[in-house]
């Protein structure tokens, strides 16, 4: 265990990789406490956790939002957004919000929203004189918007790891991002006002619907996802390779945006990126391996159990614990360490595992915009240019927002129910 | 010797992208059969998931080239240049170190269960078994490259999720 | 020296196969005198079905109880248990279990490093259906079912004229629910305790086969016990192989009582169905048994069980 802890930490500060952190951690526990005839399990651990099918939902997503943004989907979804809100002050911010939705229902991917999105737009919020630092951090924290509108990775990942239903953590999460989305306009329409931000001119009917028009094909995307699940279509996984294909369908025979030269890219960066993401969640498999010989979720469970019975102190601690681990693990890394202890936590308060899932996710995605190691805070930096601590800093407020929209998912789980049992059925 | 390289990099671009195909194509093939044809495939799923599995395997090398395995750096890059490059070369070394462990333990496994088949096709569980071998070598390279002639320990990339 | 061995397994503590690692606890601590320990890890916590299996061969798992069609990916004799309608019965199950014919079945699994120190039942299996129950051979056409993607399952149910459909299993209640699938062959306990009752209206009891798990230890481990401990390890897999396969009988009865409190329609095929699957079956079991010498001594030796009802 110290031997396991202490290696953990000081890879961890070293700057090893995270992937390779679990790994190593692993490798050295087996090593250190003389187990060594676990040593071969740890490539047979590997193995394991990635030949899972539903797994198989990641490069297939990551597949669809590339092949879209290929198709110039970002500034079309831009468009529709801003014709719409784009009337109101600082109708920008609410178009960067709103865009920031619109994207997520194609994109799985936090990183690829803030990256997107403040390509296009944050060049535009200065000409309107925004701040720079708060847009990059308004765009940064919208994107979390991404994970939680279907499709999304971290569900996906979530429900294989603890067996949840994916098309219900899926559907689960749309409210959670309507919510957000909807505060985070409170707050940019407050800014706007005290910073007297402009508002662009309200476009004519014509227009918006020329905009509607554009942009539909994209939109029917999540919408043919639930459809087809609820129909009995397709399952979670098989959704992602009817999205991929549709992608590809409207990139090039509607927008007629696809090259040869740019699907080898799509493809390719696909490959990439779902190599990172596998490789993570197979050290993670090592890991978790070596918590369950040393019974360490039990010992979680029977540890915080032990402090008080009450329901909603536990939870407390539970997305306590979550944020600080967030603050520095990426969130796959967070959720594969911690879903066993999760789970069986949820089991001994008898919470639903769909509300379980969505609470666990959401927090987990908070950590993408809390530094020091914040993956969209990487991302926003990185387009803008703008030093990543002057952008946390003026997301500080707007993640004090999310920790309220988190606060209401924990306490109220109809909210997060409602539409699962409304669409997806009695399961929830 | 850049012939050479070319070569890999190029190889194992392609077989990533035949890879992706394989898993996207078959997905909807999967769809259109039970669906559509009302005779479900038995065999697409395990073929998705070995091509997936190879995919990874030859494509976690590049992702390490190109910066998407992210670590905690905030504390080495507030080092000194010197300390800084000793503190990545260390970090490399123990990343090596692991992917020795993994590449020769996972030929061990690999050799072990060669007489388990897969449960439709029937392949010897070695093709699937194997890849982790071939995986550990291929990041190994990767990181040794990267640690010799790179820009140093890879920085926050496009990110992943 | 006492010694303590992790048994790991794949289902949640409700499943029968949880109950057979209780057992065994229970029996080989008691019979050893506490010389041999058992600690239990549920519920896939050291790994899925075929890491198990593999654990135990590398010796990365001590012991574990896995299903037999797990094994028959590496020991194609296996599939003498499940194949349809050779097993008749809980009675014949716990007979045939004990058998000689099955202890060479299980005896097979030397070679890969594993001692089998018995078999037991996870549960027999049945037909649950989206819509009505089948109540004919017809009724099963085109019939999308799921079946765990194994040749001997995908074999019985295309010649039952269903459309065998793999899926993991833990999409199956939202595949029920949306139809994805018209339907499920499986044990009675699973539909009660993964709730398929509430998206699958009709059960057909077609009993078509058991779920066999066999209870492994790592050779080298085995090797490493003492002559006593080993035989306490045998003694108590021995003795508990009928008490568990009889409680399993009684969880389907319980099962069974719930379902008709929760009014779903449960049929029992009646003769002429029955012996229409039967006929549908002979094809399948027949080339099984060409196939290996093991299987047919196996299919002999539960043809000459006296018949129980
Ligand atoms: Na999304
Ligand atoms: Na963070």
């Amino acid at each position: 265990m110290i031997w396991l802890g202490s290696l953990f930490f000081f890879t961890l500060i070293l700057g090893v990789p995270i992937a390779f952190v679990l790994g190593i951690s692993g490798l050295g526990y087996v090593l250190m406490t003389d187990q060594t005839r676990f040593l071969v399990a740890l490539p047979q651990r590997m193995v394991a956790g990635m030949d899972q099918f539903v797994l198989l939902a990641i490069p297939l997503f990551v597949l669809a939002g590339s092949i879209m943004d290929v198709g110039g989907l970002t500034s079309r979804l831009v468009g529709l957004a801003n014709s719409v809100v784009g009337r109101f002050r600082g109708g920008l911010s609410l178009t960067a919000v709103w865009g920031a939705f619109l994207f997520g229902g194609v994109s799985g991917s936090a990183a690829a929203d803030a990256a997107a999105l403040g390509t296009v737009l944050v060049p535009d919020m200065k000409r309107q004189g925004y701040d720079p630092d708060y847009s990059a951090a308004l765009i940064a924290v919208s994107s979390l918007m991404a994970p939680l509108v279907p499709p999304s990775i971290a569900m996906i990942i979530y429900g294989a790891l603890s067996g949840t239903s994916i098309s219900q953590l899926l559907i689960a999460g749309i409210v959670p991002g309507v919510l957000l989305a909807t505060i985070l306009s409170f707050y940019a329409i407050y800014i706007a006002r005290r910073e007297n931000y402009p508002r662009a001119q309200a476009l004519p009917m014509a227009e918006i619907t020329r905009n509607a028009v554009q942009a539909l094909p994209v939109m029917l995307l999540p919408v043919i996802i639930v459809v087809g699940i609820r129909g009995g279509v397709f399952t979670a996984t098989e959704a992602a390779a009817v999205a991929a294909i549709y992608a590809l369908l409207v990139s090039g025979l509607v927008y007629r945006a696809l090259s040869w030269r740019f699907l080898r890219q799509a493809l390719l960066s696909t490959a990439i990126i779902s190599s990172a993401i596998y490789i993570l969640i197979a050290m993670a498999n090592i890991a978790s391996f070596i918590f369950a010989l040393e019974q360490l979720p039990q010992k979680a469970v029977a540890g915080l159990t032990g402090l008080t019975d009450n329901p909603y102190l536990i939870l407390l601690m539970v997305n306590l614990i979550l944020l600080v681990l967030g603050m520095f693990l990426d969130t796959i890394g967070v959720l594969i360490l911690t879903v066993p202890a999760l789970t069986a936590i949820g089991t001994t308060l008898g919470m639903d595992p769909v509300h379980l899932g969505v609470m666990v996710v959401f927090n987990v995605l908070i950590g993408f915009v809390t530094p020091p190691v914040g993956l969209c805070l990487f991302v926003i930096a990185g387009v803008t240019g703008r030093p990543m601590e002057l952008i946390a800093l003026k997301a500080l407020p707007m993640l004090g927002l999310a920790f309220i929209v988190l606060a209401i998912i924990t306490l109220l789980p109809d909210i997060v129910l409602f539409l699962p049992r409304a669409i997806a059925g009695g399961g929830a | 010797m850049s012939t050479l390289l070319r070569g890999y990099r190029m190889a194992a671009e392609t077989l990533c992208i035949l890879g992706i195909c394989i898993v996207a194509v078959l997905g909807g093939l999967q769809v259109v059969f039970r669906y559509g044809l009302g005779s479900s495939l038995v065999w697409s799923e395990e073929v998705m998931r070995l091509s997936m599995i190879w995919t990874v395997m030859l494509g976690s090398g590049l992702a390490y080239s190109r910066g998407h395995f992210l670590g905690m750096r905030f504390a080495v890059d507030a080092l000194p240049a010197g300390l800084r490059r000793g503190c990545d070369v260390l970090a490399a070394l123990l990343v090596l170190g692991f992917l020795g462990a993994i590449a020769w333990y996972g030929s061990v496994f690999a050799w072990k269960t060669r007489l388990q088949s897969s449960s439709t096709l029937g392949y010897s569980l070695i093709w699937l078994n194997g890849a982790v071998v071939i995986g550990a070598l291929s990041m190994g390279a990767h990181v040794l490259a990267e640690t010799l002639w790179g820009k140093g320990a890879p920085q926050g990339g496009e990110g992943v999720e | 020296e006492p010694v303590t061995l992790r048994l790991g397994h794949a289902v949640f503590e409700a499943h029968p196969n949880h109950d057979t690692a209780v057992r065994f606890k229970e029996a080989v601590e008691r019979i050893s005198a506490g010389e041999v320990k058992i600690e239990i890890f549920p519920a896939r916590q050291l790994g899925d079905v075929k890491e198990l299996m593999e654990g135990v061969q590398l010796g990365t798992v001590d012991m574990t109880v896995n299903s037999s069609s797990a094994l028959a990916t590496l020991e194609p004799s296996m599939d003498a248990f499940q194949l349809p309608g050779v097993i008749p019965d809980y009675e014949g199950f716990a007979k045939l279990a004990v058998s000689e014919p099955a202890r060479r079945i299980m005896d097979t699994l030397g070679k890969h490093d594993m001692v089998a120190l018995g078999l037991y039942d996870g549960g027999q299996r049945h037909f649950l259906t989206v819509g009505e129950p089948v109540t004919a051979m017809e009724g099963f056409k085109g019939l999308k079912t799921r079946v765990a993607p194994v040749k001997l399952f995908l074999d019985v149910w295309s010649a039952a004229g269903t459309n065998p459909t793999p899926m993991a299993y833990g999409e199956v209640y939202s595949a029920l629910e949306t139809g994805t699938l018209d339907a499920v062959e499986i044990n009675l306990t699973s539909i009660e305790s993964e709730k398929f009752f509430e998206v699958a209206k009709g059960v057909t009891l077609t009993g078509h086969y058991f779920w066999p798990s066999l209870m492994l230890v790592n050779k080298g481990v085995f090797d490493g016990l003492t002559p006593e401990q080993q035989e306490a390890m045998r003694a108590a897999a021995q003795e508990i192989t009928e008490p568990q396969v009889m409680a399993v009988k009684e969880l389907d009865e319980k099962v069974l009582a719930h379902l008709a409190e929760l009014k779903v329609p449960v049929i029992t095929p009646d003769a002429s169905f029955k012996a229409a699957f039967r006929d549908a079956m002979k094809p399948v079991v027949e080339r099984y048994r060409a196939a290996d010498p093991l299987i047919d001594a196996f299919a002999i030796e539960a043809e000459a069980l006296p018949a129980t009802n």
